[in-house]
């Protein structure tokens, strides 16, 4: 739809796209991704991609690919891409721009800094590139990257020890698992050389050359003047480590649900 | 300018890349000296210039004191010298909170030595305190207010010294740790790193933490230098930017106090923790010493968000019986001894002065030359500049924005990669344009930020350092 308020929907992995596809046909709506291609991190050629691109066209979204949002201002929206840098007027944000592993600070994981502390997104980019990423690594958290990443530096022959908060049957990627850890600190004096994790009193060390976040998982945040809730805001990105594909459509169709809502009360 | 050919015979030497080091550099670098400058470790600011409040202070110390004159007789030259270094700097003021009638009680007695230091000051009621920074808590009763401090991003500084410097042709070494001084008839006469014999008419030691051992090689001055940690937390943007003013706690004759402190960028720093040491590479954060951070922190300003803090870190100062060593050493006549503890950076404008009209005392040439350069390039930043739509057209690379957090674009990060002191590491990227810094930590860019490494630096992505500490993989 060409009239209507004028939405900007950031981020085109399956939350974004399904928002997008979802409020089309009720404003206008243009969707923004940092890399060229739709997907986020399902991939292009993922079927459920697939479908949600289709909607999205059929839509009449208009897409902004290779384009990075920077700034919320005044309900304009700062954008960086292949046409250039423009300020784009928008009524609604929805920010849907994915996650990342928790940082150290947000875990209360102290202790020196060292070198081979490494964010699982990292981890894999880089272990991609053949960058031997260490032979005795430990995975903090169970995830999707804790996986990706676990399958690559296995690849590469590391040994992998995977450390846990929570309960229960440790997944079947890693050599050995600590579940119902809590990591505490961190020891070495250039690169890490162990962590030591917690349960209630106990207290146990676990060596390793590399130490991979893949836990925890946060919501990205990156638009500067949107990135606490505000008014004109609305985030779409997921909220546990896992989330299957419908948890995930699920979610994004309430969304766009409660924005056509409010945009026809209107 | 007409660059000095590389050679191993210099006028000065100057031991240490920190802030003081730096500065100096800068300073002789607009003389007929021929200058090198020497750093043990791969990049500027690599010890207490990175960890610390990136406070310009106005007024530190009591009147009189060496101290006080160093940081007097830079304090107004801030947003002149920002303009030419391109360093972020802004004048905001801080307001001196005390919480209790003791801590106000000691508020007139700061304020006198303010006055006495020629500094702008005065003491205001709670109420007045919290008008002029909202985000300052009720417990405050009075505050003393201080509207000439600033703030700085003091790695920047250091990078824009140096590189005035080096651009000016003096020689700027890395890695180049000094191993040994050699001395003849009571005076340095060479400076020995792993890589070469330096022969130098003066040795200027701004070796910081280290500095009692430099002076000890130089068969100098018998002193002790040890670290004193202080443990930070940094606090996301969007409430570090509601933050206007920078708040201290008043300071007690038992204990020094916390700071709140915006920064350059946005973000606000929290502390710091006082511990000495005698361990001078440890930076371990600590639990319960960050915990008492944070519970100081509230009752200044209660609306600190303790969930948007992005990063804990540990800053070592140099401590020493002394707290500013700025002198020609009493044994060696040729070694000049550039110290100080915890005022680097608000004081090195002026010690890099004293430090020229020592050497100048000691009988070293300091004619000006009239090609010196007085200024460096200025990189227009995606995040803060005022008109970002018109940036595209200067540089296509503004376009593609690396870090998302803090809105680092690739033309940004190339220009970091090609200055006469480039970024060696992703450190060196992150000091010279918060590339990693912001609150994801790197976790979505630092894989791109090291390819621009490994294709600016010729090396293999895993040969990328990334910080002094090493590389990604082992």
């Amino acid at each position: 739809m060409n009239g209507g308020p004028k939405v900007v929907v950031v981020g085109a992995g399956l939350a974004g796209l399904t928002v997008a596809g979802a409020l089309g046909p009720s404003a206008s709506v243009t969707l923004i991704d940092r890399l060229p291609a739709a997907g986020g991190v399902l991939g292009y050629d993922h079927p459920a991609v697939i479908s949600e691109v289709a909607r999205v066209r059929a839509a009449g979204v208009r897409s902004l690919l290779g384009t990075t949002a920077l700034r919320w201002v005044d309900s304009r929206l700062l954008v960086a891409g292949p046409g250039g840098i423009e300020w784009l007027a928008v009524d609604r944000l929805v920010f849907a721009g994915g996650a990342r592993p928790a940082v150290p600070s947000e875990l209360r994981l102290f202790g020196p800094r060292v070198a081979g502390v490494i964010a699982a997104t990292v981890a894999v980019h880089l272990a991609e590139a053949e960058v031997a990423m260490g032979r005795d690594v430990c995975l903090l958290g169970v995830s999707d990257w804790a996986e990706r990443a676990a399958r690559i530096l296995r690849h590469q022959g590391a040994r992998l020890t995977g450390v846990s908060t929570e309960e229960g049957r440790p997944p079947v990627y890693g050599d050995q698992w600590w579940m119902g850890w809590q990591p505490v600190a961190l020891e070495g004096t250039r690169r890490v050389t162990a962590v030591i994790v917690a349960r209630g009193e106990s207290r146990q060390r676990i060596t390793c050359d590399t130490l991979v976040l893949a836990g925890d998982s946060r919501p990205l945040r990156n638009v500067d003047g949107a990135i606490a809730e505000g008014p004109g805001v609305d985030f779409a990105q997921r909220t546990a480590d896992r989330q299957s594909i419908e948890e995930v459509r699920r979610h994004s169709l309430e969304i766009a649900g409660r924005i056509r809502d409010q945009i026809a009360a209107r | 300018m007409t660059p000095r050919p590389a050679d191993q015979r210099f006028d000065v030497v100057v031991v240490g890349a920190g802030v003081i080091g730096t500065a100096i550099a800068a300073r002789l670098s607009s003389t007929s000296a021929r200058v090198c400058l020497l750093e043990a470790t791969d990049d500027v600011a690599e010890g207490a210039s990175k960890g610390n409040a990136g406070i310009t202070s106005s007024y530190y110390a009591a009147p009189g004191t060496l101290e006080s004159d160093v940081i007097a007789t830079s304090y107004r030259r801030w947003d002149d010298v920002c303009r030419r270094l391109d360093v972020p700097f802004r004048r905001i003021g801080a307001v001196m909170a005390a919480l209790t009638s003791d801590e106000a009680d000691g508020l007139p007695g700061e304020l006198a030595n303010a006055k006495a230091c020629g500094v702008a000051a005065s003491i205001v009621s709670g109420d007045q305190a919290r008008r002029l920074e909202p985000l300052i808590g009720p417990d405050c009763i009075q505050g003393l207010v201080l509207p000439d401090e600033g703030i700085i991003d003091p790695m920047r500084l250091c990078v824009g010294f140096a590189e005035l410097a080096a651009r000016n042709g003096v020689q700027v070494r890395f890695d180049s740790p000094v191993i040994d001084i050699e001395s003849q008839d009571g005076r340095v006469v060479a400076v020995i790193t792993p890589q070469a014999r330096i022969e130098t008419s003066f040795v200027v030691n701004a070796a910081g933490l280290f500095a009692d051992q430099i002076s000890e090689l130089a068969g100098g001055t018998n002193f002790k230098m040890w670290p004193r940690k202080g443990e930070y937390w940094l606090i996301d943007r969007d409430w570090g930017r509601t933050l206007r003013h920078i708040v201290f706690a008043a300071p007690l004759p038992d204990s020094k106090g916390i700071h709140v402190v915006p920064t350059t960028n946005g973000t606000a720093l929290l502390g710091p923790s006082v511990t000495d040491s005698d361990r001078r590479y440890d930076k371990t954060t600590d639990a319960e010493m960050l915990a008492h951070v944070t519970e100081k922190t509230k009752r200044l300003v209660p609306s600190v968000p303790m969930d948007r803090a992005i990063k804990a870190f540990a800053a070592i100062r140099p401590a020493s019986e002394k707290k500013v060593r700025i002198e020609v050493d009493e044994v060696v006549p040729n070694l000049v001894h550039a110290i100080n503890r915890s005022t680097g950076v608000s004081s090195s404008l002026g010690i890099a002065d004293r430090v020229a009209e020592l050497l100048a005392g000691a009988g070293l040439d300091l004619t000006v030359r009239t090609d010196a350069l007085d200024h460096i390039p200025t990189v227009r930043r995606l995040l803060l500049d005022p008109e970002p739509e018109t940036l595209a057209a200067l540089d296509p690379r503004y376009t593609q924005v690396v870090c998302a957090c803090e809105d680092v674009s690739a033309a940004e990060i190339q220009a970091a990669l090609e200055m006469a002191v480039p970024a060696r590491s992703i450190d060196g990227v992150r000091k010279r344009t918060r590339a990693t810094a912001g609150r994801c930590q790197g976790s979505v860019c630092m894989a791109g930020v090291t390819f621009m490494c490994s294709l600016a630096q010729n090396r293999a992505p895993g040969d990328v350092v990334v910080t002094a500490a090493g590389t990604a993989g082992a």
